[in-house]
């Protein structure tokens, strides 16, 4: 760490909120542009059809009416989007002869604003032959079942079977083995803010100007550059500083920069499109749902010794990157914080009349994990292992850290049975158990429920290679990726005040209070002192291919950069100044923007003079400094590399942990869920700011709560949509808001530069599972086993009913 | 979606029958209905503007008669399309004499597509027995008129 810490650590009020609360924000609908047009989408209303015409006419001469995008003008404009993996399926930004989810985009029009835009929406004639739907990933696997893409041959788009350590081994030297199907059901994020994105291009340059809410992954913008067949000099996005949301849904927009960058092409005008929240519900994005087969074997002491596992994921109509990266992005963590030593994954992505998957806050983990706690809980019910004391069993030790997992991944830091132990504690575990035995003695059903699991933040660009076979991988020419990177710009102006440039895009976690306050520490300054500047813009900015805002990565990677930087740059300001006063560098230091010689309280020089000597008189400076005081700084995970021949991978940089328990009651008449206790304890490494660590564990909870109890994002068996607005998907309120108590343990990461991790994927991706377990536990004495979600009123009064006539007591 | 019924009629089936099958007088009973064209023997265009919920818009499309047992039964299929979504499903009436009236039996297989799906569907049933029930309001009117004259 090395850091004289004053303001790291501290919870700090976050700048933004007097922007925000008075309505001075700077969201990309807030952007004035002269000469504006407004676009609205045509969509498809069928889940599947054959695209006989379209015809504009009508609607291009509806008074207001600029012109309209068909799919026609898609397949001349246009390139199909690259895959992240090896295939023949061909997407474009809107349907070209065949539409395959409903809400697909079939034609843009463009007037003098959105009212004419949508009124003339309908007078487009489009003349569809419907085809039978398929919506079920498993029943897409079928031989009979409709086809979605033609080139493809087989819904199945995608396939991998990975083996780690002696499988068949430990499963022939268990006690007993475990299996059970499991089903994460499709839901989403529902972000304040949706999509919006203002398209310009300029054919005397040639450039195509992009302003969105897009926040990265910055690796796509050549995907955006592909699918408007432009040079990637020639795609500026520009982000501005507001965001309002996202969780990873957003970065579903990449297909709608294409199409409306094409319609403004096409037109020769500024068009603008925002997001309706029915489209959004409809067509943006979810995470994809997952159907699984697991098998765990274990001795009977509860020893874990080897899991096999099959994934299914229905990743909607088109495999729209970075997916079908679910199945891949946990590589590194799939024993998650247990010891176990033998994995089998057989990887499947499956295309189905859906609307197209991508990430969602915990990108795979809560798939990941509601099947592994579940597993671990039936396992512990098997042996009559208490769930904490069959965890407890497996956890992987404190000592043995960093930790290598069979499949590849360095766990940097960590004490997980520390972390369970001080949740148990904190939920007053052996308390909770009482509670329930009198509770169940007077007939109530009330359970308590547990999950651990390993958070992976910071992505390792890496694993993104898994879905290529090995053979293919050997082959010349093949991209091999690695890398997790994050950029860092910070300058002393001529008056020497402190700007600092952030890359990542931001849409509400505070990444400008955290850089503020990572650079006072390191230059001594205070953070109000610093101007941090957070919007993007990929022609003026410098990036790296990792940049943006996902993946949990800006508390570690962009602190880590920031960190590095404010030390060089120091280390610039120190030189200049001991030059200037015949001093050496070593023995000053700095403090409140000025400088001094070791402990003397005297100031010698501050930064306004070093920066105006830097600035104003180069001449001056030590041999061979350039002038001017800035840093560009890229800081780049090292444990971040490539996958290895055995498909072994370190799909992340840092890894966390997460230990909650919780407590719930059900209804038995109407089976409703009542979350009574909620204990969430984290270690996410060093804490920057603990204020806006517990927003996100607030978020992650009560995101990952909807996820568990209420939302899902209904298709009927014909493929129509059937949550479509705010009345039919459930989105959890202030009400449905569990009471929270939150306790942290710090194991600083040896790999990031402060000892920090990540923790906005956070609970998120645990809740489900333990709201599952608790569930699970509550319903035990009456003989009903749950193993899909979500656990709403009506599945569980279902299970209940029908456990009861099965035992003949109806 | 299933919607069925029975309406009730103070008048004999060959009255009623001849008002069901006479374009023009649908075309001014169907709620919403801005035209109904016969462009061939038991085909149809028709024009409708509709509202369900907050799901409102104009669709075009086409009925067929399939079916056709003068004064007893008949079916249809139908078919609309408009820009928030898609109607499409089969239909059938069963017409028997009672207590000197008529009481017809009717029984509707639709299916809904689109924004009608996502956001009305909850809806959609209980719009779509007011807009019936609407539609009968306006033939027995037409049925009376008959039978007066």
């Amino acid at each position: 760490m090395g850091t004289d810490a004053k303001w790291v650590g501290k919870s700090l009020r976050r700048a933004e909120d007097v922007r925000l609360l008075t309505g001075q924000g700077s969201f990309t609908d807030d952007l004035k542009f002269p000469g504006l047009f407004h676009a609205a989408i045509l969509r498809s209303p069928h889940a599947h059809a054959r695209i006989l015409s379209v015809d504009p006419s009508k609607a291009e001469a509806h008074p207001g009416v600029v012109g309209v995008l068909t799919g026609a003008d898609v397949k001349r404009m246009s390139k199909p989007f690259p895959a992240g993996m090896p295939t023949r399926l061909r997407y474009y930004s809107a349907a070209i002869d065949r539409v395959r989810f409903v809400g697909e985009p079939v034609a843009v029009v463009v007037a003098t604003s959105r009212y004419v835009a949508e009124d003339a929406l309908e007078l487009v004639r489009v003349e569809y032959e419907p085809l039978p739907a398929v919506v079920d990933a498993e029943r897409a696997l079928e031989a009979d079942a409709p086809l979605l893409h033609d080139e493809v041959g087989t819904n199945r788009v995608n396939h991998r079977i990975l083996e780690y350590g002696d499988v068949n081994g430990a499963f022939a030297a268990s006690d007993l083995v475990v299996q059970e199907r499991f089903y994460f059901h499709r839901y989403s994020s529902t972000p304040i803010e949706t999509c919006a994105v203002v398209a310009r291009f300029d054919p005397a340059t040639g450039v195509m100007t992009l302003w969105s809410n897009f926040h990265g992954p910055y690796s796509l913008h050549s995907f955006v550059a592909k699918g408007l067949d432009l040079p990637g000099n020639r795609l500026r996005l520009i982000t501005p500083a507001d965001i309002g949301g996202s969780f990873g849904i957003k970065i579903g927009i990449t297909t709608y920069l294409t199409l409306i960058g094409l319609v403004a092409r096409k037109l020769g005008r500024v068009v603008k499109w925002v997001e309706d929240r029915a489209e959004h519900l409809a067509a943006l994005s979810s995470h994809a749902e997952r159907t699984a087969y697991y098998e765990m074997a274990a001795k009977s002491d509860g020893t874990i010794l080897a899991v096999r596992a099959k994934y299914i994921d229905n990743n909607g109509a088109y495999i729209r990157a970075p997916e079908p990266a679910s199945l891949y992005r946990t590589t590194g963590n799939t024993v998650g914080p247990y010891r176990f030593a033998a994995v089998r994954i057989d990887a499947n992505a499956v295309v189905t009349n859906k609307s197209p998957t991508g990430p969602n806050r915990g990108y795979g983990c809560q798939q990941l994990y509601f099947c592994m706690e579940r597993m671990v809980d039936l396992l512990g019910r098997k042996l009559s292992l208490d769930p904490a004391e069959i965890r407890l069993r497996n956890l992987i030790q404190p000592d043995e850290f960093p930790y290598t997992t069979p499949t590849g991944g360095v766990y940097d830091s960590g004490d997980y049975p520390a972390g369970l132990k001080k949740a148990l504690e904190m939920a007053d575990y052996a308390g909770l158990r009482h509670e329930q035995q009198r509770a169940r003695s007077a007939g109530r059903l009330v359970g308590i429920g547990l999950a651990v699991a390993v958070e992976p933040c910071v992505t390792n660009m890496g694993y993104l290679n898994i879905a290529f076979p090995p053979e293919q991988r050997a082959a010349l020419g093949f991209h091999v990726k690695s890398g997790a990177g994050e950029v860092a710009v910070l300058r002393l102006d001529p008056m020497g005040q402190v700007t600092a440039i952030v890359a990542s895009a931001p849409s509400g976690q505070s990444h400008d209070l955290l850089v503020a306050q990572v650079v006072a520490d390191e230059l001594g300054v205070t953070p109000e002192a610093v101007t941090v500047v957070t919007e993007m813009d990929t022609s003026t900015r410098v990036w790296t291919i990792s940049t943006g805002n996902y993946s949990s990565r800006f508390a570690s990677a962009g602190v880590s950069a920031f960190a590095e930087a404010g030390r060089i740059l120091k280390g610039k300001i120190l030189a200049i100044a001991g030059h200037r006063l015949g001093v050496p560098a070593s023995e000053l230091r700095t403090q409140d923007g000025r400088i001094f010689r070791g402990d003397s309280s005297e100031p010698l020089m501050d930064f306004r003079e070093v920066a105006g000597l830097a600035h104003w008189n180069p001449n001056a400076l030590p041999p061979g400094m350039e002038p001017g005081v800035q840093v560009t700084h890229l800081f780049n995970y090292a444990p971040a590399k490539v996958l290895d021949e055995q498909d072994r991978v370190n799909s992340s940089s840092t890894y966390g942990f997460i230990a909650e328990v919780v407590a719930v009651e059900v209804d038995r008449d109407t089976g409703e869920v009542r979350i009574g206790k909620y204990v969430s304890v984290h270690d996410a490494g060093v804490l920057v700011s603990p204020q806006r660590v517990e927003g996100q564990v607030y978020g992650g909870i009560l995101h990952g709560v909807g996820g568990a109890l209420y939302e899902d994002m209904a298709y009927a068996e014909n493929g129509q949509f059937l949550a479509g607005s705010f009345m039919d998907y459930l989105c959890p309120t202030a009400m449905e808001a569990p009471r929270v108590d939150i306790g942290h343990i710090v194991t600083p990461s040896p790999f990031s530069t402060l000892g920090t991790k990540g923790c906005g994927e956070g609970s998120a991706i645990t809740a489900p599972a333990a709201i599952a377990n608790a569930v699970n536990d509550a319903l035990a004495p009456v003989g009903v086993v749950l193993n899909h979600l979500p656990l709403s009123p009506s599945t569980l009064w279902h299970a209940m009913r029908d456990a009861r006539k099965k035992a003949g007591r109806c | 979606m299933l919607i069925a019924g029975e309406a009730r009629f103070d008048a004999e089936p060959e009255r009623v029958w001849a008002v069901l099958l006479d374009p023009s007088i649908i075309a001014q009973c169907i709620p919403g209905c801005q035209e109904l064209k016969e462009t061939e023997p038991d085909r149809f265009v028709a024009r409708l503007k509709v509202g369900v919920g907050p799901v409102s818009g104009q669709y075009e499309g086409t009925l067929r008669i399939t079916e056709k047992q003068p004064t007893t039964r008949y079916a249809m299929a139908f078919d609309g399309q408009g820009g928030v979504g898609f109607v499409r499903g089969t239909g059938s009436a069963q017409l028997r004499a009672e207590g000197g009236g008529t009481v017809l039996d009717y029984r509707c297989e639709v299916e809904v597509g689109g924004a009608l799906a996502s956001v009305g569907q909850r809806m959609i049933e209980g719009a779509s027995r007011f807009l019936v029930n609407q539609m009968f309001d306006k033939l027995r009117a037409f049925v009376a008129r008959g039978s007066a004259s």
